[in-house]
């Protein structure tokens, strides 16, 4: 990946946030600062590439290297694809195709649903529209596992058991999202819906033609808050969706720790591909983040 | 630019989902078409049953059996939610034996006092005794297990330690093991000792068995705590000296035990005959003798293992009970279950013992003490409704005296933790 | 309101106003909030009234008695002290950390879109991989104590010390969260238009003064957002407690979720469990409440 000055399109740029200040001055603390930057994000990521690493090395290595701490703890000596082949023989591709699936279509279904609910209770005015507030905020102070239980007499009741709707519908309608954009579109001067409909557009153009394009970065923070709802699902699929065509990766990888033993390899080969498909997603969607509001065209 | 790509991606999703629904065969159901499908749910590792149910759907050509393999440590409370929500789609699942009286008194449990008289003569008494309650049948065991102690030869040897004999009749003494364990450290071993199973009741009850003190219940139906007699305090004061002083290891999860053994630095493990397997594979070089016991105890060893039940909400109970007997009952079935357990099937268990005994010097001596101990030095886990609690209070109670608590002050909370939780279980 | 041209119009629906158009925008959403969340947990709040504790007897209505059971049992009473402990400590560490990489990544330095990209992605791998490769992270011979020697400090027993646990449980946990709230507020600084830093720069006001000045009071949505759902997702936290200490030493990281799917999952008591999970729930109202309180206060 190449610097953010590039990859921005160039109606994005906008002007540096110091420009009164001389470059001499300025290029030293940046120095500093990616220094910093660095360190944390080697810091973070630490624990990570070890795991990484532990994938592609031989499972006896994985802890003779840890004591005493050497350079062979984070470089493998070995290099090694068998922990893959034993993921794959598991058929772990068609778990991460599932969790890539569900997370997907609850992305998707999720986004919309939880964008107009939010755009009404944050522009349009009705009688009740506190209670429904109200509705959005406890529902998502209720912890999810633990009512998967009653959860899951209803969804069995309704014969939804082993399917994808099953595993998406409990993702779709966010409290949290909700409350993410409402917060938002609340931050929308008024005056540009009202101006809108004086000249005859209707709710839906409203919501369509002008909050939706303002809202990126509020739509982003709320496809993450379904990414990860789904991302990290475990408790709910292990009980609605058992059969093994269902299974969704972070299932799959727990499948690896067995009573009479555990394949440290394959866990960590499976925790790297987990984690390559949000790593791609943001990347695909990186410029997004970095663009300003201002260069989007509100201010 | 940023809608074309959130269009593309809708897109793209919407055509997967579409073609993931067509996928959905609708196979919840238990009989389409003559054929009858069981869905079989266990934890054990992949392939386990592939053998028994190839050969089964052979000689049964309208039952097909499909597994849900559902992560080891989350079988008990799925299979227990499910079961609670009435889930028609089990029929037949794993139950972990002591559990057997919980699950059977909430009525997820269907009674096979039929398949019991075919097994009479075929499965090891011990093992129809420990899978029964309230004296029905409640599922049929398939395997047993048993503990031993395993060496590290070169450490021992370096420390000019005596390696414990093999011979299953005799026992080294835990004092033996932790004194050895600490010359071994001295002489360059990184620890002394390691429990496979670390703060687990299934490998510690034996410690308390040896001295005296009992599994740890009492009373009618077992649900008066007995945790705080002679024995349990002497065997888990000597629980909290080994780790207090460094003979073994505080903070390694039982999924990393065994790692330590095999990459060598160990000089003793406790385990189950099934860690031979994995050491063998890291190239270790060690030896074998049978459990410990303490110097003024008699030995004890952990045993049994995994049984199979019937779900009451099966719709094809019929079918499943053939499976289950073929399974466990009959011995060609229960060779093909045994995988690398041991089976309770009796023809099945010598045929187990041979294999084992075949694949040289150290596994006959392997096999030698499983014979013995299964036989003699075996104590099962307490029958009783309360188990699930009674072990989830003490795994925490072994958990906190390995970490430093004081082992006497720990037990006597743990008595009283007891008493509340066990109170609901009295009162029926 | 302004009177504008379609006023008639609005004066006519005055009293429904935009009823039906937020009916038709609302009806997904609400059915799956009520459907999804709330009738499950009506169900919960049933059960914890009606259920026998064991599960095996016929239920029948028991009134308050799991939820006095439950406010007499000290394992219970130890967990809602734990978790407010762990709420005082991780909700400010969590969300100071979280602005400040918000603010560090925010700047225009190169390659910081892959440095948020690596802190963000511990919240993308299974929470029981994050919990393996912690527990080895932890463990005596670890890496984290191998470091420690390396400096000439003794070993740590972290994860197995009843002082150091709840610490440790702490830094997995913020090792997850950090990231993931940092994006939020990342997404709230691009927002904030860059003339008010640069007519503060000229005013001659310092870093620290454009911070407070123009930062703080610019972020102050995301940062109410952060702040509401930081606190309510670690009150719901179990999964590192579960895998990685199963609540102890002593009970020391025993938090009130752990506490509660223990009772659902490992001990099948539906009734307890109920009743837990109501008292959870009744304490995040209880925070959102006052924290709602606190927030429209402070805009005034």
């Amino acid at each position: 990946m190449s610097t953010q000055t590039q990859q921005r399109p160039p109606t994005g740029a906008r002007p540096e946030p110091e420009p009164a200040r001389p470059r001499s001055r300025r290029q030293r603390p940046r120095i500093g600062l990616i220094v910093l930057g660095t360190v944390i994000a080697v810091l973070f990521v630490l624990p990570l590439w070890w795991a990484a690493v532990s994938a592609l090395r031989p499972q006896r290595e994985t802890f003779s290297t840890l004591s005493p701490v050497s350079l062979w703890t984070l470089l493998p000596r070995g290099l090694t694809v068998g922990n893959f082949g034993r993921l794959f023989d598991a058929e772990f591709g068609r778990a991460l195709l599932n969790s890539t699936i569900v997370t997907v279509a609850t992305l998707v279904i999720g986004l919309a649903i939880c964008a107009t609910a939010a755009f009404a209770l944050a522009v349009l005015k009705f009688p009740g529209r506190g209670v429904i507030f109200a509705v959005m905020v406890i529902s998502f102070l209720i912890p999810f596992d633990a009512i998967a239980i009653p959860l899951m007499s209803i969804f069995r009741d309704a014969h939804l058991e082993n399917t994808y709707l099953a595993l998406v519908l409990p993702g779709v309608g966010n409290g949290l999202a909700v409350f993410l954009l409402r917060g938002f579109f609340l931050g929308v001067p008024i005056d540009l819906a009202e101006a809108a409909r004086v000249e005859g557009l209707g709710w839906w153009g409203v919501f369509w033609r002008i909050y939706l394009p303002l809202s990126r970065p509020a739509l982003i923070g709320a496809g993450l808050i379904l990414f990860v709802f789904q991302w990290q699902a475990y408790l709910w699929p292990l009980l609605i969706a058992p059969d093994p065509e269902m299974t969704v990766a972070p299932v799959a990888i727990a499948q690896f720790a067995g009573q009479q033993g555990v394949d440290f390899g394959a866990i960590f080969a499976g925790a790297v591909l987990t984690a390559l498909v949000p790593l791609l997603i943001l990347l695909f969607f990186q410029r997004y983040f970095t663009q300003s509001v201002s260069s989007s065209g509100l201010k | 630019m940023f809608w074309t790509r959130a269009l593309a991606l809708t897109g793209a999703a919407t055509l997967v989902l579409a073609a993931a629904g067509c996928g959905d065969d609708g196979n919840s159901g238990g009989e389409s078409g003559g054929t009858t499908t069981l869905t079989f749910v266990n934890a054990q590792d992949p392939g386990t049953f592939d053998k028994v149910i190839a050969a089964f759907e052979k000689a049964n050509p309208t039952i097909k059996i499909k597994q849900q393999v559902v992560p080891f440590d989350d079988l008990n409370s799925t299979v227990q939610s499910r079961l609670g929500a009435k889930d028609s789609d089990i029929d037949l699942y794993d139950v972990d034996e002591p559990r057997l009286a919980a699950f059977a008194s909430r009525g997820f449990l269907e009674p096979l006092d039929d398949l019991r008289g075919q097994a009479e003569g075929q499965i090891d008494p011990n093992a129809l005794k420990i899978t029964t309650f309230d004296g029905k049948q409640y599922a049929m065991p398939r395997w047993t297990s048993t503990q031993l102690l395993y060496y590290n030869k070169d450490l021992l040897t370096k420390a000019r330690v005596t390696a414990p004999a093999a011979d299953p009749k005799t026992s080294v003494t835990w004092e033996q093991v932790t004194a050895d364990g600490k010359k071994a450290q001295e002489a360059g071993a990184k620890y002394g000792l390691i429990f496979d199973q670390v703060d687990r009741y299934y490998q510690l009850q034996p410690l308390a068995e040896s001295l005296g003190g009992g599994p740890g219940l009492t009373g009618d139906g077992l649900l008066q705590p007995d945790v705080t007699n002679a024995g349990w305090t002497r065997a888990f004061t000597w629980y909290h000296d080994i780790f207090q002083s460094g003979v073994a290891p505080r903070g390694i999860n039982p999924e990393q035990t065994p790692g330590l053994f095999a990459t060598g630095g160990t000089a003793f493990f406790a385990g189950g005959p099934w860690n031979a397997a994995a050491f063998d594979k890291e190239g270790a070089d060690y030896g074998v003798a049978p459990f410990p016991k303490f110097a003024q105890g008699k030995p004890a060893t952990s045993t049994d293992s995994w049984s199979t039940g019937i779900s009451p909400f099966s719709d094809s109970k019929d079918a499943a009970r053939k499976f289950l007997s073929y399974m466990t009952i009959d011995p060609a079935g229960a060779t093909a279950t045994t995988s690398n357990n041991i089976p309770v099937q009796k023809e099945a268990f010598q045929t187990y013992l041979k294999n084992l005994g075949a694949k040289g010097e150290r596994y006959q001596q392997i096999a030698d003490i499983i014979e013995y101990s299964v036989a003699t030095t075996a104590v099962s886990r307490p029958i009783t409704t309360g188990f699930v609690d009674f072990e989830s209070v003490m795994n925490k109670a072994f958990a906190d005296i390995r970490n430093g608590t004081d082992a006497t002050t720990r037990l006597t909370q743990a008595g009283q933790e007891l008493d509340r939780d066990l109170a609901k279980y009295r009162n029926k | 309101m302004t009177t504008t041209a379609p006023s008639r119009r609005r004066q006519h629906s005055r009293r429904f106003g935009d009823l039906g158009v937020a009916l038709t925008f609302l009806l997904p959403a609400v059915l799956a909030a009520v459907l999804l969340r709330l009738w499950p947990t009506v169900r919960a709040v049933w059960d914890s009234l009606r259920s026998t504790a064991l599960g095996v007897e016929p239920t029948h209505w028991v009134g308050f008695d799991q939820y006095s059971a439950l406010l007499r049992d000290p394992a219970f009473l130890n967990s809602l002290k734990i978790t407010l402990l762990f709420g005082i400590i991780v909700n400010p560490l969590q969300i100071a950390v979280a602005l400040a990489l918000a603010v560090l990544f925010n700047e225009r330095i190169r390659g910081a879109g892959l440095m948020r990209t690596l802190v963000f992605l511990p919240v993308a791998i299974p929470q029981s991989v994050s919990a393996v490769i912690w527990a080895v992270a932890f463990r005596p011979d670890g890496p984290l104590n191998g470091f420690l020697t390396r400096l000439g400090i003794a070993p740590q027993g972290f994860l197995t010390s009843p002082d150091q646990a709840l610490a440790s449980i702490i830094v997995v946990v913020s090792w997850i969260g950090v990231g993931y709230w940092m994006m939020f507020l990342i997404a709230g600084l691009k927002e904030i238009d860059p003339t008010l830093y640069e007519a503060a720069a000229l005013d001659g006001a310092g870093r620290w003064a454009r911070f407070r000045g123009v930062t703080l009071p610019q972020l102050r949505r995301q940062l109410a957002f952060v702040l509401v759902a930081d606190t309510i997702s670690n009150l719901l936290v179990f999964a590192p407690v579960q895998i990685l200490t199963g609540g102890g030493p002593n009970g020391r990281t025993n938090l009130i979720m752990n506490d509660v799917f223990e009772r659902a999952y490992v001990r099948a008591d539906a009734g307890a469990a109920a009743a837990g999970t109501v008292v959870v729930a009744l304490i995040a109202l209880a925070i959102v409440l006052v924290q709602f309180r606190l927030l429209s206060r402070g805009s005034d």
